[in-house]
């Protein structure tokens, strides 16, 4: 039939297409090559990216389970050591790091850090010392403001002001302020830039008999800034230094400190450092100097470290530095600096930018770039619009679930407030006996096994986001040991006693009492109607399904059912009355997982671990007891999905 | 180019085929090399222009190497390419299709004489092929030269029975009228050397 419906016409056709053959161009392969190799990256990233979520999420997971292990762990061992070493645990101070720049620290500003302990530093004397190295910090200008300094930097490059003081007495030493604010005690102090640096002011006093003495002074400037005047003395001895000439000083440890002041006017610090002063070289100072081997950082305003300050002055009387254009015809000191130029603390290069030549496109990767482009603007031209598919599956879904785990109390019991774990605590919380309160602590803190199932709900509120809450009923079944029985007057009948009949029996409340008796074991049963809400993160939203879930659930408290395995010990069955010791209503905090695969289009099987911990006990609080505990448990949830 | 077309022969099929299922690039520019000029001429019979030749040829073999590892060798490897190759323009002709559907036309009276065409070279052939309408090449393509029948074509393409042979009628008949243009051209100033 079909050789009939072929005639010589359509064999002589296919006949003349059998070794037909027409040579494609060259740059077909290449748009081959290059299509493969974006196929083939596709998969990799997809590969890479499923790998880092998982990656992602196992580490999470086991943080959180370790985090919940460790948790659990250090309660239970706190609880043991609480009661032991409550006691001594009291009133217990740290002692106070006393160091001599923080009992003279300002107020704000210029702060002095020192990094040995410095000698007491009081008033204004100051007394020999030998200074190897000093250091002056001439501080800059500032507001006055009552008992603050003004200080003003004056932009010179040779001078560094040195100060002279007299020798004769204590506080002889003169203060060469150019702005000296006499009203309430104000003084200013120059502020140089030194852009040499060290400097070692060297005074030479107008008279013989005048002393200039070295020194080097924290002067508060109106914000709080310590300033450390460098003041210089000089003797009138041989071995004065005391010159006007730069060539006087020098290093004597080489410890130069230069820092260069900024030039704004309201700015920087200059630190100069003062080397090499044997001890004869100074006056009759009484300031105590901070030893030759401390080293003090002193930091400007914006805290950025200026220099070192050997001398700390722990008075406000600072000998101020002279300036040369003193007006007031007062001795000036001239400060030769070092000749020799220190290098600059800072380099600033240059940066050059390079910026890399802009690439040639290949012909080949623009010719396949164009035919891509035409071809898809021949398809958009014929092509129908398709439907854009829904990122937005499951909208809405309902689930059922349980689950299982264990709990363990972390229990204190509450004693005006402070947290006391022993049995005489309990007892003047109210409870009969040590024995009643021992067995109300081990009722309390017992862990045991947990068991919940519900129904679900829940619903997609954007693309990666969820919502879902329900129902749940919850058991929680622990053991503890006890050796009271809670009987009537009559001795009629015997029960495991609950927390709250401790108290109560036994003071006259009621008509029972609570016997010792031998040791037996108590089953605790306690069940709860939980209704949790949740908010839930789709991690991985695929087939393969993985979602983190956070949230609080408000529990109802049912019932509490002891049974005592001893004989003739009556099972109590505790309902939500008044007379109840739990907490009729409580919140937990939620946390868990959900790792869930998909089966077919409505269904999906999902394990949840998770941990619930209330936020409140699960006492009242005047039962005397508290208990919180930390469940943790894993759980199967079979989800329907409605569309 | 001609290299690889030397390597591409001296490999074995299976060898090929093993090197385009690891990835191998020589491999896959060996096998390119092999078909690419039979293609060329399936992809011609079933476009306009030799742009959208290429263009149906290069999707073709990109899906050919990414969907190799599925070839069962159950047929021919030449067989299966093609396959594919005829499915890609198919595919790509199909989005003009829905612009220009495919009717029923009315019968045409065939000429009684059978046209030799052992004298026109298989350009001309692509060319005259490329001149009829969409419809009546891809038709014509799938039963003369691929040798589908009309109900399978049927089925490729949506259209009834009937529309696959009216369709194929007419391009015949086309097909017939240019054959006899040519064939008379070539009584009056010779055969085409081509």
């Amino acid at each position: 039939m079909k050789d009939m419906e072929r005639q010589k016409f359509e064999n002589d056709f296919k006949d003349a297409f059998e070794q037909a053959g027409i040579t494609p161009s060259d740059n077909l392969w290449t748009g081959i090559e290059l299509d493969l190799e974006k196929a083939e990256s596709k998969k990799m990233k997809r590969a890479l990216l499923v790998y880092k979520l998982m990656a992602a999420a196992s580490i999470t997971f086991a943080m959180f389970v370790a985090g919940a292990y460790y948790y659990t762990g250090f309660t239970n061992s706190n609880r043991d050591l609480a009661g032991n070493t409550l006691a001594n645990n009291k009133n217990t101070t740290l002692p106070k790091a006393v160091t001599s720049t923080t009992t003279q620290e300002s107020k704000a500003g210029n702060s002095i850090v020192s990094t040995s302990p410095d000698k007491t530093l009081p008033g204004n004397d100051i007394t020999h010392e030998d200074i190897n190295n000093t250091t002056a910090v001439i501080g800059d200008e500032a507001n006055t403001n009552n008992g603050n300094r003004n200080v003003k930097k004056e932009n010179t490059r040779d001078v560094v002001t040195p100060t002279l003081a007299a020798n004769s007495s204590d506080k002889a030493n003169t203060i060469r302020d150019k702005n000296s604010n006499a009203e309430n005690g104000n003084r200013k102090v120059e502020n140089v830039n030194v852009e040499k640096g060290v400097s070692t002011p060297a005074l030479a006093n107008n008279s013989d008999e005048t002393s200039a003495n070295n020194k080097n002074r924290e002067v508060d400037n109106a914000n709080g800034e310590r300033i450390v005047a460098s003041t210089l003395t000089a003797n009138n001895s041989d071995k004065s230094s005391a010159s006007t000439n730069k060539e006087n000083y020098s290093n004597a440890n080489g410890d130069n400190r230069k820092i260069e002041n900024a030039n704004s006017e309201h700015n920087a610090t200059s630190i100069l450092a003062v080397n090499n002063f044997d001890r004869d070289n100074l006056g009759n100072n009484k300031e105590n100097y901070s030893e030759r081997s401390s080293k003090k950082l002193i930091k400007n305003e914006t805290g950025i470290v200026v220099a070192d300050a050997n001398k700390v002055s722990n008075s406000n009387d600072a000998h101020a530095v002279l300036n040369k254009d003193n007006n007031k015809g007062d001795e000036l000191a001239e400060v030769s600096l070092n000749d020799k130029k220190l290098p600059p603390i800072t380099q600033i290069k240059k940066i050059e930018l390079d910026f890399p030549s802009t690439p040639k496109p290949d012909p080949f990767a623009v010719m396949m770039a164009k035919l891509e482009l035409r071809e898809k603007e021949l398809m958009e031209e014929g092509e129908p619009k398709k439907k854009k598919k829904t990122t937005r599956s499951e909208k809405l879904w309902t689930s059922v679930g349980f689950a299982a785990g264990s709990f363990s109390s972390s229990s204190h019991t509450s004693n005006n407030g402070s947290a006391v774990t022993s049995a005489q605590s309990l007892v003047s919380n109210g409870f009969s006996s040590t024995t009643s309160s021992r067995v109300a602590s081990n009722e309390s803190s017992a862990s045991g096994a947990s068991y919940s199932m519900g129904l679900n709900l829940g619903t997609k509120i954007t693309n990666r986001w969820i919502m879902q809450g329900g129902v749940n009923y919850l058991m929680q079944n622990s053991s503890y040991q006890s050796d009271v029985v809670v009987t009537p007057s009559d001795l009629s009948s015997f029960r495991a006693a609950s927390i709250a009949e401790f108290k109560t029996a036994n003071s006259g409340a009621s008509s029972d009492k609570v016997v010792s008796t031998a040791m037996y074991n108590v089953n605790n049963n306690s069940q709860f109607v939980s209704i949790p809400v949740q908010a839930g993160y789709l991690a991985i939203n695929r087939k393969v399904g993985f979602q983190i879930n956070a949230g609080v659930s408000t529990d109802l408290f049912l019932k509490n059912i002891k049974d005592p395995q001893g004989v003739a010990i009556e099972t109590t069955t505790q309902g939500r009355g008044s007379d109840s010791p739990y907490r009729p209503l409580n919140f937990s905090g939620l946390f868990g997982t959900e790792l869930s695969y998909k089966l077919g289009q409505h269904y999906r099987l999902a394990i949840n671990p998770g941990l619930r911990y209330p936020f409140n006990s699960i006492y009242k609080s005047g039962v005397g007891v508290t208990s919180n505990p930390l469940t943790m448990d894993i759980g199967m949830r079979f989800r329907y999905i409605f569309r | 180019m001609q290299n690889g077309r030397t390597i591409g022969y001296m490999l074995s099929e299976i060898e090929l085929i093993e090197g385009c299922c690891k990835g191998n690039r020589t491999s896959q520019k060996a096998l390119y090399d092999r078909y690419c000029r039979k293609m060329m001429v399936v992809c011609l019979r079933y476009s306009k222009s030799t742009a959208e030749a290429e263009d149906i040829l290069q999707e073709g073999f990109v899906k050919i190497f990414n969907s190799i590892k599925t070839f069962r060798q159950e047929s021919k490897l030449e067989t299966w390419i093609t396959r594919i190759i005829v499915n890609t323009a198919l595919n790509a002709r199909r989005k003009k299709l829905y612009l220009y559907p495919m009717v029923d036309v009315e019968s045409i009276d065939l000429p009684e004489e059978e046209l030799c065409i052992s004298s026109i070279h298989f350009s001309q052939l692509i060319e005259m092929i490329q001149s009829l309408p969409q419809g009546c090449q891809i038709v014509f393509n799938l039963f003369a030269i691929e040798g589908y029948s009309h109900k399978e074509i049927g089925e490729l393409l949506g259209i009834s029975e009937g529309t696959s042979k009216s369709q194929f009628a007419r391009a015949k008949s086309l097909l017939q009228a240019k054959l006899l243009k040519e064939s008379s051209f070539y009584e009056r100033y010779g055969e085409a050397k081509v």
